[in-house]
This record gives C-alpha cells, structure tokens and sequence, in this order.
C-alpha cells in the first residue's frame, strides 16, 4: 500500500519536473538575447565566429527542439555544459547544493527550535502576557521582509561587532568552527522568516486541540493535566504541523537562494543569479530543478509523517 | 448561569443527590440539561459565569481552583457525556483511551468491562472512527465506569442505542449501581427508560408524548430509488451484502437494526458519501439527500443559520435577499423560531441544529415540484426530544403531500417504526431482511 503511494507519488514529482522545467525553458527563450549578443559587443570576436559558437551550442535551434535535446540528454544523466563556466553542469552542481543544503537544514533546525517551545507556550497560555509577546515578536518579523532583514543584521553586525558576515570561510581557514561561525547570521535570517508562521500554526492547533470535546471529557474522567497533555492534546495539535515540515522545507530552500547572495554564500543562489543574468539556460534550469524536488521530499516526509501519527490517514489509504 | 452575558442557558437549579440514589434530570433540548451536568464538574467553557452553589461531598465547585477540581473529577465524579464520537480522541485505540480512564488497573479490568458492555476483547486494539455510535456510547459509559466514581453523570448514555441494547445496558448500569453503590444523575428526554428506576424526578420544561402520524395516501406513486446488488467491505467489517432495495414516491421505509450492523454505511452508500464496492444505487431525478447520525457536527459554527440552510441555493448561484428568504421559510417549516436566523449555528443546541440540518436537506430537494426526491435520516432523530421528534415527523408527513418525496429512517427506535413507517426493514449484519 505505501509502495503504491511512493510510487504514484514518484510519477507526480517527475511530471511536476517536466513542467516546471518547460515553463523555465519557454520565459528564457521568450526574454529577448542570448548569451552571445553580449559577446558580439567585443570588436575582436568576428561575426562569423559568434555565428558558429551559436550553432555548437545549439542556440540557433527553436526552444522546444533545444528542450527535447536537454530532457533527452538529461535522462541519460548528462545536464549539458554551462555556457558561463564552460564546464559540465553535472560537476558544478555538488558542493553547491551541498551549501545550499547546509544552511537549508540549519534554518530549519533553528526556526523550529524556537517555535516549538514558544507556540506550545503561547498555546496554554492563551491571552496571557507571554503570550502576547510571542504573537508581536511573530507579527514583526512576518512584516519585515527576509531581504531587508538580513541586509540590516549585515550592516548592524559589521559596524558593531568583529563576526563575520560573508562567505562561508575566513582566509586560509578551513575549520568546523569557522564554518559554523560563518553560517549562523544567515541561517538566523532563514528562521526568522519561518518562524512566525510555524509559531502561530502551532498556538493555534494546541488551542484548538487543548480545546477540544474529547479534552474536556478526559478531564471529567480524573485523567492527570500532565497525561491529558501528552496523550490527548499533543498527536491532535502535531498533524497540522507535519503537513507543514513538509512545505517548510521546500519554502525554506527558496528564500535560502536569496539570502545566499546577500551574504555571499557559495550556494546555488549566486549561482542561479549569475545563470539567469547571463541567460545560461542549462544552468538556471538545475537550482530550479533541486528546489522542486526538494519540496516533493519534504511533502513526501510528512506524508509518510502523517500515516504514521493518525490512524484515520491511515484507513483512507488502505 | 449564563453564557457570555446576553443568554441565560440554565436558571435556579435546585438539585441535592443522595449517595446511592438515582435521579433523573428532564427536559426539552435547549433547556439546558448538560450545561448543569459539565458545571457540576466545574467544567463550563471559561465564558461562562455560574453563579449559586454546587457542593459536592462538601466541597464547593463553583469558582474552585483549576487543581481542586481535578482532584475531584474521576474518583469522586465521573461523566458519560452526551456525543460519544466527539468525547473521545481520534487519534487514540479505544484501549488506551480506557486505560487512562482506568488509572493504573489491570488490563483484564479493561476487557472485563468491554465484555460487560457486549463488546469483544479486540476492540481494544480498534480507534473509535472503526466502531459505530452505538457502540462508541457503551465505550463511553465504560471508561467512566472504569474511574469507580461515587457519583456517574449520565448524559443521555442510551440515546444512540437499539432498543435490545438500551434494555440491556440500563440493567447494566443498574447492576452495577447496585454492585458499587454510586449515586447517579441522568439527564435524558427519553421518559420511557425511567420507569422504575429515578427515585427522584427534576424537569425543566415539559414532556410530550409522541402523537402517531396520519399516514396519507399518495394519488401516483413514481420510483425515486433502486438499489440492486450493493455490496461493501471495510479493511476488517463487510458492512454490506447485496443489498436490493425499492422506494417509491410517499414512501416512509424504517430500517432497524442493532448498533454496528451497516445502517449508516448503507445511507452514505445511497446518498454517494461512500462508494460501494459492487451494486448499482440508481434514482430517478436528484440524488438523495442524507442527513447524518450527527447533523449538528455537519453545520459549519462559524456560519450564521441562514447561510447554512440555504447554502445549496448560492451554489446554484441564487441572490442574498432570496437565499435569506427561503431559508426563513424552511427554518420556519422545521419549526425554528425567527430570532434564530441571526445567530451562529455553534451556539445552537444539540436539537435546534438537528432542525437546521433537517431544513437544509428539504430546502436542497425543494428546487422543484415535479421531481421525487429521498430524504435519508441517519438516527438524526434520536438527539431530539419528543415533542420536536413529533413536530419533525408530522412536517415530514405533510410535506409528502405537497411534495414527490421518499423517507429512509435509520433508527432503531422501536416507536417511531410503529408510528411513522410504511414499510419496515431489519438489517443484520449487512444484510437486510423483512
């Protein structure tokens, strides 16, 4: 049964892929200019020369001949050569996402670190002081966008402090520490964003759960608080929030490419700039094509998360 | 006591109960029975203000810290509340829901107590969406019984039960009142089942028999519905078995049957909630139209009464002023009074949002004279006192004669299939016979 799920799931994200990577392929094309109009500025390149370096890359073909070459090649495990780099796309592609990845899983670990406690709190003690600081806290950082964010704690931090601020290793170090130290600023920046709205999903699905008929009858029952918490309200309140990891996770790989670039972190977000300004078509498609497989993992997760945690998924699906 | 500050849910209770004595606590539904029977745990939403004095063993509920109450609950008061399907966890089997309840008693305790109530062992390991109303209810009443308290607050416990079953789990309950020696409240309006028992009477409103229904004669009757061969199989329960079925326009079919034998999965199946395995369910103009074993939970909160009612009327794209105007002419025809239109339909009570979910179902099959309609009632009688079941079932009758329609009655209410039905079936088992 959960085979036949993955399976039908696997066909989604494939077909999902073809589309979104059409899509790409289609606005690149329909954007006026290629890669080598900006070439043909130099007064040493001749015509003809531009004229061949077009047809080697194929660039003279329509896009959807040039989109059935790519996604032919691509099921051969090849991503053609970016025209920018001048190398394989395949090559290119690991240590970036590897950094990519790095920072994703770091923000979402700490936007979660924090909002578990504090919505569990805010939850119980709806209308309480606490509470509401944890409801404004969530309601600025909502209203500040993540760039501006992230622009500010730059500034701030490198006029005030001697942390470092760009880049991912300080010159001629390669330490763990130095990394880490490099990665906190941004991955702060990422939480903040996800923050508030795991905070008040999770405020709002322990109130309701906490709430909740069956609550009140174990209550009349003699049940302890403590057990009625762990046993009664939590699995209830937890099944919004899985459905959430899953989107959290592939929201968060998005917004991670922006902030990549404000702080000069060798990801697939400066990469993806880099392609899109150049019109490297082979190149943008890959940061795009990662972001949706990842938000097909994460929903798949909480999924899986969900058949798991609530018998009532399970019997539908059986 | 009161609500919020405008509406008055329960004035000048008077109430003492003995220990070991029975009393019983009637009225009409919207009187207010369960509001007294959650405050006497202390157990009201935080909006509401309850002013007076409840005592008991001594100690004062009214206004008591949050820790003091939960000392009492359980061992000294323990409640068997009104919805089963609501009062327990979804996400938990029924066993580890009455091992809460039973607080560190042995696991036989638990199935000792399912086999006293008819249920097997295996139901332990099943999570209450698994099991019917009827059998969810005697769960209910088991993980309250499980807390030994002193006194048991019983919100109508038999409501949702057949009638074999209802005899059987009254004695149960008086066995073990006699066994324990707990004093016990029932609220109920079901005066039938106090006979012999309540020592002592408390009323809130009045009572009203149920007066039998003129069966009328219908000039033509046309078939709205047949069913042939419909078949369907849960992952552990077949709960239907080629079931074959003819309904003609007038008609008002009861189908009885005990708690757990496929009434409500064959009214899902026919309605098209659920899709049945095998078997064809064929009408001749509207699908027919269902109204669930708990119509209130099928009512958004949020909404106010009218919206709801006439919700099939904006779908079809209908205007406000006239959407509001045919829902007033239904929620009257239901007999809900007026000043109801403007509220939620969360503040309803159990019986007002019954009547809503009732007047939405006609008003969905009204669109059009000469077309038959089916109306499916899954026990959506049974949360109903009698005197409103009366005026439901006689507007039910009456509408017949304006109106092309077919009634199927799930119930297992032994007097409503002597007084309304036409046709009378049994199911057992998935199976149904005469």
């Amino acid at each position: 049964m959960i085979v036949r799920r993955l399976l039908r799931r696997l066909l989604h994200t494939i077909l999902l892929l073809i589309v979104v990577s059409a899509v790409w392929f289609a606005l690149l094309a329909a954007s006026p200019g290629d890669y080598f109009d900006l070439q043909r500025l130099d007064p040493r390149v001749s015509p003809e020369t531009i004229q061949k370096l077009r047809v080697d890359y194929g660039l003279n073909k329509t896009w959807p001949i040039r989109y059935l070459d790519w996604l032919r090649s691509v099921t051969h495990g090849d991503m053609r050569v970016s025209i920018v780099y001048n190398q394989p796309v395949t090559q290119l592609l690991p240590p970036r996402v590897a950094n990519t990845l790095l920072l994703t899983v770091a923000g979402t670990l700490l936007a979660w670190a924090f909002a578990i406690p504090a919505g569990l709190w805010a939850g119980v003690k709806q209308n309480t002081s606490i509470d509401r600081l944890f409801t404004l806290v969530a309601a600025v950082l909502i209203a500040i966008p993540e760039l501006l964010l992230g622009i500010l704690l730059v500034y701030w931090v490198a006029t005030n402090t001697h942390w470092p601020v760009g880049g991912m290793h300080s010159t001629r170090t390669n330490s763990f520490t130095d990394v880490l130290q490099h990665l906190l600023l941004p991955a702060i920046v990422l939480a903040a964003g996800l923050f508030p709205v795991l905070f008040q999903h999770l405020r709002t699905s322990v109130a309701e759960a906490s709430s909740a008929p069956f609550v009140r009858s174990a209550k009349s029952l003699g049940i302890p608080p403590h057990r009625i918490w762990l046993r009664y309200v939590l699995p209830v309140a937890a099944n919004p929030m899985i459905s959430l990891l899953g989107l959290s996770i592939g929201g968060l790989w998005s917004s991670s490419l922006l902030i990549e670039v404000i702080f000069g972190w060798p990801g697939l977000g400066p990469l993806f700039v880099e392609a899109v300004m150049a019109k490297d078509t082979y190149l943008v498609l890959t940061p795009v094509i990662c972001s949706a497989v990842v938000l097909a993992i994460g929903n798949l997760l909480a999924d899986l998360f969900l058949l798991w945690n609530d018998p009532r998924i399970r019997t539908t699906a059986a | 006591m009161s609500f919020g500050c405008t509406r008055f849910a329960l004035c000048n209770l008077d109430l003492s109960i003995n220990a070991g004595e029975t009393v019983a606590l009637i009225g009409p539904s919207g009187s207010g029975k369960s509001t007294a029977a959650w405050a006497i745990q202390g157990l009201l939403p935080q909006n509401a203000q309850v002013t007076g004095s409840i005592r008991l063993c001594g100690e004062e509920v009214v206004n008591a810290p949050e820790k003091t109450l939960a000392r009492l609950r359980g061992h000294l008061v323990s409640m068997v509340p009104q919805d089963p399907v609501a009062a327990l966890s979804p996400v938990l089997t029924i066993g580890r829901q009455m091992q809460e309840a039973a607080k560190g008693q042995p696991r036989q305790a638990i199935v000792d107590m399912l086999s006293r109530l008819g249920l097997p062992p295996e139901f332990c390991h099943r999570y209450p969406h698994q099991v019917s109303g009827g059998q969810l209810q005697r769960i209910v009443l088991g993980q309250a019984l499980l807390c030994k308290p002193q006194i048991l607050l019983a919100d109508e416990p038999a409501a949702a039960l057949d009638s074999t079953t209802r005899t059987a789990i009254i004695q149960f309950i008086k066995d073990l009142q006699c066994e324990l020696g707990f004093a016990l409240l029932l609220v109920t309006h079901d005066t039938q089942i106090l006979e012999g028992w309540a020592a002592k009477i408390v009323e809130i409103g009045e009572a009203v028999s149920l007066p039998k229904v003129q069966s009328t004669n219908q000039s033509f009757p046309v078939e709205t519905l047949r069913v042939s061969h419909l078949s369907k199989t849960y992952p552990r329960v077949k709960a239907l078995e080629s079931i074959n079925l003819q309904l003609k326009t007038g008609a008002r079919l009861v189908i009885s049957g005990e708690s757990g034998s496929g009434k409500s999965t064959l009214a899902k199946c026919l309605a098209g909630w659920e899709t049945a395995d095998s078997g064809t369910v064929e009408f001749s103009s509207r699908k027919p139209q269902l109204i669930p074993q708990n119509p209130g939970e099928s009512l958004n909160p949020f909404w106010e009464t009218w919206e709801v009612v006439a919700e099939s009327l904006r779908i079809q794209g209908n205007s406000k002023p006239d959407r509001k105007k045919q829902a007033l002419l239904w929620m009257d025809r239901v007999g809900l009074p007026n000043h109801l239109t403007s509220r939620k339909c969360g503040t309803c009570s159990g019986g007002e949002r019954a009547r809503l979910a009732i007047a939405r179902a006609l008003l969905a099959c009204q669109c059009d004279q000469q077309t038959p309609a089916t109306l499916i009632f899954d026990e959506s009688f049974s949360s109903l006192d009698l005197n409103l079941r009366a005026q439901i079932l006689n507007l039910l009758a009456q509408l017949q004669q304006h109106w092309p329609l077919a009634y199927i009655v799930m119930a297992h209410d032994e007097q409503l299939s002597q007084n309304f039905a036409s046709q009378r079936l049994t199911m057992q088992q998935g199976r149904l016979s005469a």
